[in-house]
């Protein structure tokens, strides 16, 4: 884990320089007044220095070391999740909402609860699909992307 | 003072018609509603029912709309406290102690406070505006750019008071807030920052998928990580209603969330977000015992409650006395009195007084219909909690992917949830605070644009600051509060928990 | 009193349109094509809700309905200042006749700063909606109280970079101020705002000296005093201010002719059955007199000689043009 927290000190501080150079190339001061780098470059000083801070901070004082993933599986999970919802917004300009939902959301189900059955998932998917779209698409009246079924 | 009253009462009878107190009615269901839901909220609702209140008299129309808005800062609380995921951006820092109480089995209390605290402060906001709206409006009106540079100074000043964990790190949240600000399009010289040739890129980041990615995504991330289905939260509750000891905590920083959120809710640009951070900084500030903020203190949800909810009510008075809006959810406001047909102005109390008084009538009374709706359905909220997680999470996720869509319509707005969701997840685990970044990443572009446009208004430079009053004491109360910051450290808390 | 008048308005109008009004639709139903629209009408604003532009939009929908009977709805795609949306409609919106922009002369500025992505030619332009100046307005008890445009001109002469004028950024606004002070030689305090209206809320607090609003931004607090006008752009007095000068008329010039020009365009692929029924759908929902009624309550006029789809298009090119001719004067673009 303190290898983690040095890269990610480490990090900021490179952060930092990068938008600093970013910034001083959209330039400082503009007509009667501060430029559009003038800001950007306040906040990358900000990064850098705290990055700089948090970097001494962990070498001097060293990082209680711990597992990074707090659960066994847990980086499955979170990868799971991460994968279904990007392709939750891929599919969604193509299916629309609903249908995306409804194809998401029972994967989504079955990485939280392993145990339980696909059928389960899928009705949870569906019932929650349909709520969903309910709520916005008709009583809100959303204007949302539609699927090939016309919702 | 009586003339007031004779025309209030006027509203009143206005409003006092069935179709009229149903409309208010409906607008103060559906702002719940959109408080609830992640991601969606005032102003998008807003924008779908405006073709709707053509077909209704100007009243109805003006009060059904004001309704969701304030609406929204009731209902913004309850996801906030149940499940750490908040409603609104209005309700971030109501997540903090309003989750943590959630977590010791007391939802109930965090939720009726939430609501009472808005009522009172909502009422309150509408008495004031009741009587003195001119003379606030002629005070409003004055302030300009180099007011607005120093209450962004102030406000960012009570940032770092919140900090409540390493001094360093709040520093990178702070500039990772505010850089994050810049990217888009640079509205005083309109050229582009950071948008690498991408047409997306130049609309700048939307706030809201910010925030339901960083404090929503991020949750659910956290959240299944630690766990199979999720940790269990007490639904055991002890009890139902605020307690005695509740109100004892909670009836100052009411009246001081009510008075902050008015004061920023007045100026163009403060709105009901800014007011709700700025109160949890001032509750932590005052507080005679700091240590537990972050940890359930009921204090963290009355105050910011009934700040954002004070913060509409006097963002009411510009629109309704000048004409004047000060924020996207009152120039739709305008624009519907426009299109109904009312021209807004300082002359809409004289020539249409019955909308005027009819408008600040129906406040009173949609304030007083959310309350009735939200306090019994504690209740029924609650047992949200019985919901397993596994069933509860992947709702809440195309909740949240529908509600941030409907803000611009932009398939790109929910990647920037996403990646925020997986960065404030990454930040989390690295004992980083994410309230600090939201709070700069709505005070910097407003602090930048004044902050500029003084410095090219002004003969001399940033002397400007120093000559006109009120820039100059809000800016001496800035420099204050860090002296103070700086000698006396932070808080006698450290060790706070992060949200 | 605005609602008696409506509601006048409406009634009286109501009685000889409502025998017209069957022979509209019956024209209307014989250019439809078979199964079109299958859906809602989406009218793409680029604009926030409760603006201008989307204020017109929205009156321009409720009439499109009432000619045609088909659903519609309105939609704000904003973003990046009209950039975002403006490049929906030019590369994304579907061309099967479902989505139609409400778009404004701004379309042009927008199109050179999407580098070469599209042009304002790759969209249709079917129905011009209306037209409106410019109002040059101070504050009604401020130092240029009296004197109208000629003082402030002389001031700004006089004492170069002191009078402290409003300024968006990148559009006409700028070349507003550009023109002025070529005319009298002067120089402007241009102090940037993101837009007329946040600009307008500082003239009323004497934070700026000389500012420029749309008619329905600045009407209310004409009505009460606080601001006064001075004059307007546009190349003949506005029938809302019969007493204020045009800018040429001071200046002695020709130039100024900004304002705002809104109309209805379409992606150029959808087929020419469909935009021929949404041209006429259109052109008879902003010919409907109650719509003309609730433009000129806007401020805005609509211009009988650009009634089709061929003498609209025809202005847009000479709009473009003449913006593009301002951009290679002042040293913007290359020729």
């Amino acid at each position: 884990m303190s290898a983690l927290h040095i890269g990610v000190g480490l990090f900021w501080v490179l952060f930092g320089l990068a938008l600093a150079q970013q910034s001083v190339a959209l330039g400082l001061s503009g007509p009667g007044g501060p430029g559009s780098g003038l800001f950007p470059l306040l906040a990358a000083i900000l990064i850098t220095t705290g990055g700089l801070g948090v970097l001494a901070g962990d070498l001097r004082r060293g990082v209680a070391a711990g597992p990074f993933w707090a659960a066994p599986g847990a980086g499955l999970r979170i990868g799971l999740l991460i994968l279904v919802m990007a392709a939750m917004i891929l599919a969604v300009p193509y299916l629309g909402f609903a249908l995306s939902g409804a194809l998401g959301l029972p994967l989504l189900f079955r990485t939280l609860s392993p145990r339980a059955s696909w059928w389960l998932a899928l009705l949870v998917g569906l019932v929650a699909a349909t709520v969903v779209h309910l709520l916005f698409a008709v009583a809100l009246g959303t204007p949302l992307p539609r699927g090939p079924l016309g919702f | 003072m009586d003339a007031t009253l004779v025309a209030l009462s006027g509203g009143f009878a206005a409003i006092l018609t069935p179709g009229t107190l149903y409309y208010i009615f409906i607008g103060s269901l559906i702002g719940t509603l959109i408080g609830v839901l992640p991601g969606i909220g005032p102003l998008a609702a807003l924008s779908l029912l405006l073709p709707a209140t053509v077909a209704l008299p100007p009243v109805a129309a003006i009060a059904m709309l004001s309704a969701i808005f304030y609406g929204s800062m009731y209902g913004g609380s309850i996801t906030s406290i149940l499940v750490n995921i908040p409603g609104e951006a209005a309700s971030v820092v109501t997540c903090l102690d309003g989750h943590a109480m959630a977590r010791q089995g007391r939802a109930g209390p965090a939720l009726g406070m939430a609501a009472l605290g808005s009522f009172i402060a909502g009422t309150l906001g509408i008495v004031v505006l009741t009587f003195f709206s001119p003379a606030l409006s002629v005070f409003a009106i004055r302030l300009g750019p180099p007011e607005y540079c120093a209450l962004m100074v102030l406000g960012l000043a009570c940032t770092i008071l919140m900090i409540e964990g390493s001094a360093f790190k709040g520093m990178i949240m702070i500039g990772l807030g505010a850089g994050f600000a810049t990217q888009g399009m640079d509205v005083v010289s309109g050229e582009f920052r950071f948008t690498f040739n991408s047409i997306d890129l130049t609309a700048g980041i939307e706030l809201i998928a910010v925030v339901i990615g960083l404090f929503g995504v991020s949750e659910i991330l956290t959240n299944v990580e630690k766990s199979e289905g999720g940790i269990a939260v007490k639904t055991k509750l002890r009890n139902l209603w605020p307690s005695a000891k509740d109100w004892a905590a909670s009836w100052a920083p009411i009246l001081r969330g009510s008075g902050l959120g008015f004061a920023v809710g007045l100026v163009p640009g403060g709105g009901p977000v800014t007011a709700s951070f700025l109160s949890y900084a001032l509750e932590r500030r005052v507080a005679r015992d700091p240590s537990g903020f972050g940890q359930g203190r009921i204090e963290g949800v009355a105050g910011p409650e009934a700040a954002n909810n004070a913060a509409v009510s006097s963002g009411m008075i510009p629109l309704l006395s000048l004409g004047i809006p000060g924020n996207a959810v009152t120039a739709l406001l305008m624009g519907a009195l426009i299109i109904n047909g009312v021209q807004p102005g300082p002359m809409l109390i004289v020539e249409n007084p019955q909308i005027f008084w009819g408008v600040v009538a129906s406040l009173y009374v949609g304030n007083v219909f959310l309350l009735i709706l939200n306090l019994p359905l504690v209740g029924l909220w609650v047992q949200l909690l019985r919901v397993p997680y596994s069933v509860l999470f992947p709702t809440i996720v195309l909740l949240a992917m529908v509600g941030t869509y409907s803000a611009n319509r932009n398939i790109f707005d929910l990647w920037v949830m996403l990646g925020f969701g997986v960065l404030g997840w990454f930040l989390r685990k690295l004992d980083y605070e994410l309230a600090p970044l939201v709070l700069a990443f709505v005070l910097a572009p407003l602090l930048e644009q004044s902050l500029r446009q003084s410095m090219v208004m002004s003969a001399d430079g940033a002397w400007i600051f120093l000559a006109r009053p009120v820039a100059a004491t809000l800016l001496g109360l800035s420099a204050i509060l860090l002296i103070f910051v700086a000698l006396k450290g932070r808080s006698a808390n450290n060790k706070g928990a992060t949200p | 009193m605005n609602l008696t008048r409506r509601g006048l308005v409406a009634a009286t109008a109501m009685l000889p349109a409502a025998a017209g009004a069957q022979d509209a639709r019956a024209r209307l139903n014989a250019l439809k094509p078979a199964g079109f629209p299958r859906e809602p009408i989406e009218m793409t604003v680029v604009y926030p809700a409760g603006g201008g532009m989307d204020i017109t939009a929205r009156v321009v929908q409720r009439f499109f309905e009432k000619a045609t009977g088909e659903r519609s709805l309105v939609n704000n795609r904003t973003g990046g200042a009209g950039l975002v949306g403006h490049t929906w409609l030019a590369t994304q919106a579907p061309a099967d006749g479902h989505a139609v922009g409400i778009v404004a002369n701004l379309i042009f500025s927008d199109a050179v700063r999407s580098q070469g992505r599209w042009s304002w030619t790759d969209l249709d332009h079917i129905a011009h909606i209306n037209a409106e100046p410019l109002n040059l307005v101070v504050n009604a008890e401020g130092p240029f109280r009296q004197g109208g445009l000629p003082a402030i001109l002389e001031a700004a002469r006089a004492r170069p970079g002191t009078i402290r004028a409003l300024n968006v950024p990148g559009g006409y606004y700028e070349y507003l101020i550009e023109q002025l002070e070529a005319a009298a030689g002067a120089r402007f305090l241009r102090v940037p705002f993101q837009g007329g209206a946040p600009g307008i809320t500082a003239l009323l607090g004497n934070n700026i000296d000389l500012g420029f609003g749309f008619f329905a931004e600045v009407r209310g607090h004409l009505a009460a005093n606080r601001l006064l006008p001075i004059a307007v752009t546009g190349r003949t007095r506005t029938v809302f201010l019969p007493d204020t000068p045009t800018v040429n008329n001071v200046t002695g010039r020709d130039d100024v002719n900004w304002g705002v020009s809104r109309w209805v365009a379409i992606p150029k692929a959808v087929p020419a059955d469909r935009k021929a029924w949404l041209a006429a759908a259109f052109h008879a929902a902003i010919n409907d007199p109650e719509a003309a009624a609730e433009f000129r309550n806007l401020g805005a006029l609509p211009d009988p000689a650009l009634n089709t789809p061929e003498a609209l298009q025809a202005d847009v090119v000479r709009m473009a043009q003449a913006e593009r001719d301002f951009l290679i004067a002042s040293g913007r673009a290359q020729r």
